[in-house]
Parts: C-alpha cells; structure tokens; sequence
C-alpha cells in the first residue's frame, strides 16, 4: 500500500508540473508569437499571471526527480545515465527561462535588454518541454539489453552515439516533444484567455489555444501512424493495453469542452479541461511505464524495471511515504492559500 | 590531463560554489527584510518601507537564480555521480525529501511575501517574509545533513558493493549533521551580513547622509556581529569532531604530517608533501592537540599514519582551511570593533575609516564560505562516501564531461555578469527613489 502511495504522489507530482510548470514553459513559447503591438500588454500580464506562482510550480519536478532517487534509485541512476545530453540542454532552459524571466521583472529600465531577454526565455521555454517530451518518448521506446550490472560501466560499452544518442534522438521522441511544447502552449493560451481583461489579448489567445490543439491532433495522429508503420515498443504497449485506447475517445470529449468553453468563456470549465488535457497525456505516458518502468531495458528478453518490485528497501519506502504524507499536509493548504490570493476572480487582472 | 573524472569534479564544484552564495543570501536576507519590514508597520516611517522593497528586489532575483541553480545540482548528482546515486539515493533520500519540502514551503512564502502587499493582513504579510526565512535556514540544514551523511557515513552496512540494513534516521541524524549544519548556517549570516552591509557601505561613502543606507549598514552589522562571534565556537566544535570522525581530513587541514604528542598548530605556510614540511608558517607547539582533544598532550594523527594514496590533496585543503580560519578571525576582530565603537561611540560606526573596512569585507565571508566548502569537500576525496566508496568509483560512464563543464562554467560566468549589471541598476534606482521620497535631501 505504501508502494503504491508512492507512485501515486510521483504521478500526481509529474501531472502537477505538466500543468503548472507547462503553463511557466508555454507562456514563454508563446511570448515568441506575440504580434508586435500586443508584446507589452502580454508581458504585463505573463508578469502578474506567472510572477508570485513559478517558483512553487516549478517544485514539482524537483518532488518528481528527489521521489525517483530515494524510492527507485537504480531507475533514476539508468535515466540519468541514457539521456545525460537531453537532461543537460533541459537544464540550460531551465536556468535561462528562470533567470531571463525573473531579470527582466526587476529591471528597473524598461526599455534597455527587452529583446535579449524576450528572445532567451522564449528559446529557454521552448527547449526545456522539447527535451523532457522527447526524454518521455524515448523511456517509452529506448531498447537497453542487461541494464542491471552493478557497475554501470558494463551496460554502458559501445559507441558514445549508440548508447548517448541514438538513445533519445529519434523521429518518434521528437514528435513526443513536440506534443509537450504544444501542450505547455495550449495550457498557457487558455489560462491566459482567463487571466486576461484585454478584448485584443483574449482573441489572441483563443486563436493560439484552437492552433495548439489542431497541431496537438495532428502530432497524435503522427505518432500514432508512425508507431503502427514502425511497429515500435510503444505501438506493442498501445495495442494491448484497453485503458491506453480509451485514451482517445476521452481525448474527444475534452476537445469538444474546450472548445465550447473557450467560444461561452466559461473561466472554470476551461481550466479544468485543458488541465484535463495534460492530465490525459500524463496518463498515457504512465500507462506505458507501469508496472515497467522503461520497458525496453531487458534482460534475457525479460522486461527488469518492475516498479513494483524494483524499489528501495521497505524503510526507505516507509520514511519517503511518511515524509510526502507530513509534506502534503504543510504544502497544499499553502498552495491553495497561494492561488487563492492570486487567482481568484477579485485579485486577477 | 584533464579526465572526466576531473572535469566531472570541477563541474560539480563549480556547480555548488556559484549556488551557495545565492543559498545563503536566500537563507539570510528574509530576516533582514522581515526586521526592516517589522519597524516599518511600527514607526510607519516610508524610509524602512523603502529599504524593505529594495531588499526584496535583490532576495527576488538571488533567489530565482539560487532556485534554478539548485535544480541544476538536484540533477547533476544523478548526470555525474549515478554509482553514488543508485547506492546512497535510498539512504540519504529522506533529508532531500525534507528540503524539497521546506524549499517549496519557501517559494510559496516568498511569492506571497513579494506579490501579496495590498493582498492580506499586514503581520501575515510580515510573517511570510519570515517564514521565507525559516523555510530556507531549514532545507539548508537538511541539505547539509546528506553532504555531512557524505563525510560521516551512518544508518547502513556496506557489503563491498551494496548497502543493507538501512536505517535512514540513523543516516540523516549522522553524528556530523547537527555541527556542519550549524556552522554553515552561521556561516551564511556572516558572509550575507558582512556583504550587505559593505555594499550600503559604499554606497554611502558616495552618497553620505542617506537614511536608508545608514539603517541597512546597522541591520545587517547586527547580524554579521552576533555570526562573526558564534562561528569561530562552531568552527571549533566541527573541527573537534573531524579530528574524531576524519583525522585524516584535520591532518590535511593542518598539514600535519608526523603523530606526536603536543601536535603544534600550523599557521599558513605551503606544504611540502616531498619533504613534509611546511615552509612559510609559523607552528605553535601543544596548541593543535589542545584545540583538537582539550589537551595539549593527547596526540593528533599526522598524515603519515594513513595509505598515501587515500590521502586527500593536501596544498588547496590546507591553503583553503587558513583562508577561511584567517577570515573568520578578521571577520571576529572587526565585529568587535564595530561593536565597541557602537557601544562607546568614541568612534562613529560609520565614519569613513568604518565605511571603508565595510567595503572591504564586502566579498570575505562569501570567500570564507567557499574555502570552508573547499575543506569539506577536498578533504573528504578520494571518497564520495568516506571510506565507503571512492568518487572514481561513483562516475557516470559517459565521457566527454568536458564539453558540460565548459557550457556550464560559461553559463554561470554570463549569469554572474548580467546579475552584476542589474544590481548595479537597482542601485541606481534605489537612490532616485530614496532621494523622492526624502525630498531630495535623503534624510
């Protein structure tokens, strides 16, 4: 049972941050297309929407990488070894969007810097959900034979492109990548349809959030097609599994409330349905990685990452469980506390 | 030859000496706001409402660039060190999972703190700048916990290539924590204050007669004075400790080569290690087995009684110990001397001669920090886990680590020189706004 609170606040951690982390990340990737004559207007409302909340937002992904380590350390060990390159450029974003963003608040002078610092965190906020989709993709296609050996030196033997390239740079995890900038810039347009005041802004948005989600179809529709063409792992894992398939239809019905939502501005509805939205490729992503973790990492044809066996030992789990239990206590009343005093209807823009 | 081993050594140094000094204004400056912030809701007087913004303009962006610098470390422990990871993760796991808690607890305050002016009542409002503070001293001692578990392995059984019998308490509360934990907190008061109040300083020896760097000086002096006195008993009790836990550490610190009663303490020179001397220092007979055991009888382990290739290197661990030992003395000899000029007022604490020694020890605390990091961590190689597992051992497979050392270390230069220049800008805003809101006289 302890196991499997565990891996329900991990998944919980990482839907959290696809949401409110993709929103920092997508308000970034948006900033790059911007008109012109509305670039001062978003800014001021990127600045009050995302400036008291991405700090806290971005806390996910620490929660997600220091449950990995403490509660599946060989994984995180793996992970951090195969896609080394893909978590370094991610970290450049990070480091670039966060400060770009943060200088360019409290810069006193408007007008010196604007474009270097508008340039950085939109190339910074493009490339950190590039190379998390693609490093997801990848975990969910990247064949590893005898991962186990105690010495990692042993499974890693052979050529620097094979094992440290070829390992996530492919036509599949790049698709996935792009899924979760669109999704990161879908999740931002329409939070900042319902943060905004200004009529120009709002149309803006509306029509960045219907183009994020045709291109979010047609890269599903790629994906898909190319998996079946390719036969590949995640065509194998998709196939079997029913929960993976009914994905789709609940896909539909999203859209479809979305997009009624967004042409009625039903402020709620709306957040909670493209909230929906990254819930449902949160899910689809899980789905393929349990109860294996990485299904291509085999051993003997066997598939070894069974996160239900392959874990930390029971007092580890014990203390991490209770931790997160005695940590949720403290932080959710404080987020709540937090978004209640920035987002609600009277202290929006 | 620069090996990835090296490379991957001089990226995690790097690494943790730029984030720990925007950890330790993080973890400091809230109090400082919060006590400026605290005689503006009582004396009203627009001056302390002022400082208190501008403070929190600068804990605003030290802390953006020590939070996306402390994901960069969260990650790199896997990129560079995974053996280390796969082994300790589920060990050491727990004080990590404490900080990410107090740190996320941390980042919620603080958006309150900053955005939340006209938003709550005004003593919550204050209470969570505080709490921004409370929140950071604490993921700091978690965090120091894990290196110290590093330096003084606890809460498993080593079988010679995993652990059993973990007991992640026992790991955590490792007899080292609670003193490494300490002196580092010490230590950033010291060098966060000492740094504050030399920048004010400076600024006032341009633009004297301002009240709001007047009052920042005497804030943040207050604090560096109380630290600059706790530190060296700190210092004295951790190293006490390391001569139990890490002899082998003390001796290098010391450049102590040979085991002998009445070990004399060594004062600066540069060691010898062909001849085991140390030439250019002044030694004082007794004085390290007193300072070490409580007597200057008992004696200290020299260097030779050790395998030399377990040896840490001795030049930058000994070189690195006197800087920081010189400095928190200095930094001790100077609190005093503010602290007797305040008291008796024979001389103004901010006259120009006063002024100008701020300035001076504007960079010293945060040099001190560093060297004491580079002790810790230099004397602890070659192991990743003290006499556990050798950091040779711990290296990630992939090589090339050079090419992330050079991208990184050119990142955190270019961030350094852009921060450099905004502050510089917030300065200069600073002063037009304190000059408005005094009427131009800036009193």
């Amino acid at each position: 049972m302890i196991l499997t609170g565990i891996l329900s606040v991990l998944g919980l951690s990482l839907v959290f941050y696809m949401i409110f982390g993709g929103a920092d990340f997508g308000a970034g990737v948006l900033e790059g297309l911007v008109p012109k004559k509305l670039r001062k207007e978003n800014e001021v409302l990127v600045s009050k929407a995302m400036s008291p909340v991405w700090e806290a937002n971005h806390m996910w992904i620490i929660l997600v990488v220091v449950i990995l380590f403490n509660g599946f350390p060989d994984l995180y060990s793996m992970i951090s070894t195969i896609f080394h390159i893909p978590l370094l450029i991610m970290l450049f974003g990070i480091v670039l969007r966060g400060c770009a963003f943060t200088f360019r608040h409290y810069d006193p002078y408007y007008e010196y810097g604007q474009p270097a610092y508008r340039l950085t965190f939109f190339i910074s906020s493009f490339l950190a959900p590039l190379m998390l989709g693609m490093i997801g993709g990848s975990m969910m296609n990247h064949h590893l034979t005898d991962p186990l050996s105690s010495d990692l030196k042993q499974n890693f033997q052979g050529h620097f492109w094979d094992l440290y390239g070829a390992s996530w740079l492919s036509g599949f995890s790049t698709i996935c990548g792009f899924i979760l900038v669109f999704l990161c810039a879908l999740i931002a347009s329409v939070f900042l349809f319902c943060e905004s005041t200004h009529n120009d802004l709002k149309n803006m948005f509306l029509s960045f959030a219907k183009w994020f989600l045709l291109g979010l179809y047609a890269l599903i529709c790629a994906l898909l097609l190319m998996s079946w063409m390719q036969n590949n792992l995640f065509y194998q894992i998709f196939k079997e599994n029913i929960a993976l398939v009914l994905l789709l239809p609940a896909w539909f019905i999203m859209s479809g409330v979305l997009l009624n939502s967004l042409r009625k501005n039903r402020i709620l509805i709306l957040r909670v349905a493209v909230s929906g939205k990254a819930v449902l490729i949160s899910a689809a992503w899980m789905l393929t990685q349990f109860p294996y973790a990485m299904p291509g990492l085999m051993q003997k044809d066997q598939k070894v990452f069974d996160l239900l066996k392959h874990h930390a030992s029971p007092e580890t789990l014990n203390q991490l469980w209770y931790a997160l239990l005695f940590g949720s206590f403290l932080i959710f009343p404080a987020l709540f506390f937090l978004f209640r005093t920035f987002k609600s209807s009277q202290s929006s823009l | 030859m620069f090996t990835d081993l090296l490379a991957a050594r001089t990226q995690m140094a790097v690494s943790l000496g730029f984030h720990i000094i925007f950890a330790c204004i993080g973890m400091t400056m809230p109090f400082f706001m919060a006590f400026s912030h605290a005689k503006w809701l009582r004396s009203k007087n627009p001056q302390w409402l002022l400082l208190t913004k501008a403070w929190s303009k600068g804990v605003a962006i030290f802390f953006a660039t020590g939070a996306v610098s402390g994901t960069v470390l969260s990650f790199e422990l896997g990129l560079l060190w995974p053996t280390f990871m796969k082994h300790a993760g589920g060990i050491i796991g727990m004080p990590f999972s404490w900080e990410g808690t107090a740190f996320f607890l941390e980042a919620i305050a603080l958006g309150l703190f900053l955005y939340g002016w006209d938003k709550m009542n005004p003593w919550l409002h204050w209470l969570c700048g505080v709490l921004v503070g409370v929140c950071g001293v604490l993921s700091g001692l978690f965090v120091v916990c894990a290196n110290a578990w590093m330096n003084s392995p606890a809460g498993f059984e080593w079988t010679g290539d995993k652990a059993i019998n973990i007991d992640p308490w026992a790991a955590m509360f490792n007899p080292a924590s609670l003193k490494m934990g300490i002196h580092m907190i010490f230590g950033a008061f010291q060098a966060t204050g000492f740094a504050v109040a030399g920048l004010h300083g400076l600024i006032l020896l341009k633009q004297p007669h301002i009240f709001i760097h007047r009052k920042a000086i005497k804030v943040s002096l207050f604090f560096a004075m109380i630290f600059s006195v706790l530190q060296p008993l700190s210092g004295d009790f951790l190293a006490k400790q390391t001569a139990k836990l890490q002899p082998l550490k003390l001796a290098a610190m010391e450049s102590h080569f040979e085991t002998e009663p009445y070990s004399g303490l060594i004062l600066g020179g540069i060691p010898d290690l062909e001849h085991e001397t140390v030439p250019w220092s002044v030694k004082i007979p007794g004085l390290l087995s007193f300072l070490a055991h409580g007597d200057f009888e008992t004696p200290v382990k020299g260097l030779n009684e050790f395998p030399r290739d377990h040896w840490p290197p001795v030049l930058p661990v000994h070189l690195a110990f006197q800087v920081m030992v010189g400095i928190g003395s200095l930094l001790l000899a100077l609190s005093v001397w503010f602290l007797w000029c305040h008291v008796f007022k024979k001389v103004d604490l901010l006259s120009q001669l006063n002024l100008r020694l701020l300035v001076f020890c504007i960079p010293l605390g945060f040099i001190a920090v560093e060297a004491g990091w580079m002790v810790t961590e230099l004397g602890r190689q070659p192991w990743i886990i003290y006499n556990v597992m050798k950091t040779a051992d711990a290296l990630t497979p992939m090589p090339g680590l050079q090419i992330p050392l050079i991208l990184f270390s050119a990142l955190y230069l270019f961030i350094t020189g852009v921060l450099i220049w905004l502050m510089k800008r917030q300065i200069k805003a600073l002063h037009l706004d304190s000059l408005s809101e005094s009427g131009g006289s800036g009193l």
